[in-house]
């Protein structure tokens, strides 16, 4: 693995493709993902190297566009996104996890030279512009008052729906076989630079 | 002419995993004699719960792991029930022993194809199985040429065991379904069909393809029927759940020691977390994780890891589908790289049939979720397994916040380095006495550390004290292997550039 990363250095140019973010306390010292000629490689100086020479940077998932989960308070491992590390532009196709469909989209983007859009936190534009909330398919129903109720609306319960810039109601999910609010569950905003934040996802009832 | 091996990373295992292994001549075989494993990621899950809600630990401790965050989720949600006093529906238990079988599956199905064949077959000399190692790959022409066809069905296979998961799941992975009080899903008809629509397909090919092929490979190495024993301590904490008493389950709760077939029962005030090999304050040493404190320290002298030790009564204990297996009772053959592989594969028979059972007894139109109020201060802890083996969440609830939240994963019983009594690891002691054909390709050692299927990524360091210390740092892409080869010479470390493994 390391023999291709470092031949694939050498030559430049490449698509650097980030999962997880990229920890800073004890010196980088609590994740190391591999060693070169028998030293410890930290997570963060190999952002630092290869973003070096990469043509486009993309962080695959919440954690790397800004840290996401592994960022939460107290931030235990002092966890930051690749553009605070890098100061480089990333296409940050965020999601917890991202959606397979928003990867495979910007990676192709890219190897054609298209140009991406992107929005003021990163994100392709295209993929993520309007709401979960307005192309939900239950903004007309009533609103649920526990969990576990079909057919309903989210909101009371404390969806995230309405503050979360996704795609998912049209390109559900495993096979567009299911997807979140689909299966009763509120939207806990995992596509937003903010997740997970420290209130509480949603409520077992609403008022 | 001893030689110390580091490969880093060990790929083809979910997280991050180093192996240092000495390899020495023993009686006129070259074996290993010595391996010490490093955990080499922490990210500190146990702290971001502390003052959060109880209802959001399903959800932030799905996150530790895209492979097995079903198990997590049911972890909690089982540790969040106990503490209110919850009985949860007949149907949120089925549904929920339905999306953990799906993971269960498709984990398994993985493991075997993906991350573990490898190791013993020739892979095609195709990105990203390349560069990739020769040395020991027995298997000929045709077995070979159907592992490699049904690697890639394999994929398929997968995709439709998470699809299977996400009826109920809401998504894989990291389902947001899964909620202390029930599950969120509702079971309807046409959702029940789908699910059996899917079992019909991934049966078959379990017991037409996964088992078969195991076997078969079993059978031409079968020198590994005896390779990476360790210390024959197998734990289950037991999962799937056939009612609500928590002592009626599929897979049951139970332990031997030393490859005994005598099953004794889990107290799981025996368990404790060593820590004084790994970076955390010597003085949180021996902790059981109802008290349990993660202090990280680093550096620290005699540390070497990032992983603690659980162990039971002071001893330790391998996780896995072969422990439950042999607890259970299915699967007694023994204790072995091979045997882990073929028990693995038949648990996935069992769970998906039994799973064709379950999802007939869902009720349509019935209750999913079952109302509770937080108690102001409580504490709990909810036992499963995952496919990689027993995992435990621990809770405390104050002021209907979290207070103190510990983890025990499976990969932490398996991959934990040495214990205050400097007794090595289950993965470590299953490494001792491995035989070593090619140092410059040791293979014999990744098919002992796969076998466990750790969740991390790792390395092993080879060094000939007598000709000066000579570091291999082997690595491979998506299941190929290459290496650095480095040599010590007073301290100094000179690099000698590279070869390509292939
Ligand atoms: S369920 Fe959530 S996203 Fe859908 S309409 Fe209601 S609030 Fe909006």
């Amino acid at each position: 693995a390391v023999a291709v990363i470092e031949e694939t250095y050498n030559k430049g140019g490449y698509i650097l493709v980030v999962e997880g973010g990229v920890p800073t306390a004890f010196n980088g010292c609590t994740c190391w993902p591999w060693s070169l000629n028998g030293q410890d490689v930290t997570f963060k100086q190999a952002i630092l190297d290869l973003s070096s020479r990469a043509a486009a940077i993309v962080c695959v998932g919440t954690c790397a566009a800004w840290g996401g989960i592994a960022a939460a308070p107290p931030n235990p491992t002092g966890v930051r996104g690749v553009k605070t590390i890098t100061g480089k532009t990333t296409v940050n196709i965020a999601g917890c996890p991202p959606h397979p469909d928003w990867v495979v989209w910007a990676l192709v983007q890219l190897l054609f030279g298209k140009p991406i859009a992107l929005d003021s936190y990163g994100r392709p534009s295209a993929l993520y512009g309007p709401t979960v909330h307005s192309t939900c398919p239950r903004r007309q129903a009533d609103e649920a008052h526990n969990l576990g109720e079909d057919g309903r609306c989210l909101k009371e319960l404390g969806c995230r729906g309405p503050s979360t810039a996704a795609g998912c109601p049209g390109v559900l999910w495993n096979g567009r076989t299911e997807w979140c609010i689909g299966a009763n569950a509120p939207c806990i905003g995992c596509t937003s630079p903010t997740f997970p934040g420290s209130n509480q996802f949603f409520h077992a009832s609403g008022d | 002419m001893t030689v110390i091996a580091t490969i880093d990373p060990v790929t083809r295992l979910e997280g991050h995993l180093k192996l240092e292994v000495t390899i020495d001549t023993v009686n006129g075989a070259q074996q290993v004699v010595d391996a010490r494993a490093t955990g080499t990621l922490f990210r500190g899950f146990e702290s971001i719960l502390v003052n959060r809600a109880p209802d959001d630990a399903p959800h932030i401790t799905q996150r530790i792991c895209g492979v097995c965050p079903v198990s997590h989720g049911l972890a909690a949600v089982t540790a969040l029930d106990k503490a209110t006093s919850t009985t949860v529906p007949t149907n949120a238990r089925i549904m929920r022993n339905l999306v953990l079988g799906s993971n269960f599956v498709q984990s398994h199905i993985l493991h075997f194809f993906h991350l573990a064949a490898p190791d013993f077959i020739e892979t095609p000399g195709i990105q990203p199985l390349t560069p990739g190692w020769k040395t020991d790959k027995r298997i000929d022409g045709s077995i070979r040429d159907k592992v490699v066809r049904d690697y890639l069905t394999a994929l398929n296979m997968r995709r439709k065991a998470h699809e299977m998961g996400s009826i109920f799941g809401g998504r894989m992975p990291h389902p947001p379904t899964f909620v202390p009080g029930g599950l969120t899903a509702t079971p309807t008809a046409a959702k029940i069909a789908k699910f059996k629509a899917y079992l019909a397909e991934l049966i078959p090919f379990i017991q037409d393809t996964y088992i078969p092929d195991v076997q078969a490979v079993g059978g031409v190495y079968s020198d590994y029927a005896n390779i990476g024993r360790g210390h024959g301590n197998l734990l289950a904490f037991g999962v799937f759940d056939l009612d609500s008493t928590d002592n009626n389950k599929l897979l049951a709760r139970g332990r031997a020691q030393n490859g005994s077939t005598n099953i004794q029962s889990v107290d799981v005030a025996q368990i404790a977390e060593h820590v004084k090999h790994s970076w955390y304050a010597d003085s949180t040493n021996g902790l059981n994780p109802a008290v349990g404190v993660t202090t990280p320290t680093y550096p620290k002298t005699d540390a070497y890891s990032w992983l603690k030790s659980p162990r039971y009564s002071g001893q330790p204990y391998e996780a896995g589908a072969l422990a439950r297996m042999w607890v259970n009772g299915d699967y007694r053959g023994g204790v072995s790289v091979i045997h882990r592989h073929v028990a693995r594969a038949l648990e996935a028979l069992k769970v998906a049939q039994a799973m064709q059972v379950w999802v007939d007894q869902l009720t349509v139109g019935g209750p999913v979720y079952q109302s509770f109020t937080w108690p102001t201060t409580a504490e709990a802890y909810g036992l499963t397994e995952a496919p990689r083996g027993a995992i435990g969440h621990w809770v405390k609830i104050a002021s209907a916040r979290i207070a103190n939240y510990q983890i025990i994963t499976p990969t932490c019983w398996n991959a934990s380095p040495r214990d205050s009594a400097g007794v090595r690891g289950p993965i470590e002691q299953a490494l001792i006495g491995t035989p070593v054909q090619n140092i410059d390709e040791p293979i014999e050692v990744l098919r002992v550390i796969h076998s466990f299927d750790p969740c991390l990524s790792c390395a092993v360091h080879v060094m000939r004290p007598s000709e000066g210390a000579k570091i291999f740092t082997v690595g491979h892409y998506h299941g190929e292997e290459e290496i650095y080869t480095h040599t010590h010479d007073d301290g100094e470390v000179h690099s000698h550039g590279h070869s390509h493994g292939g």
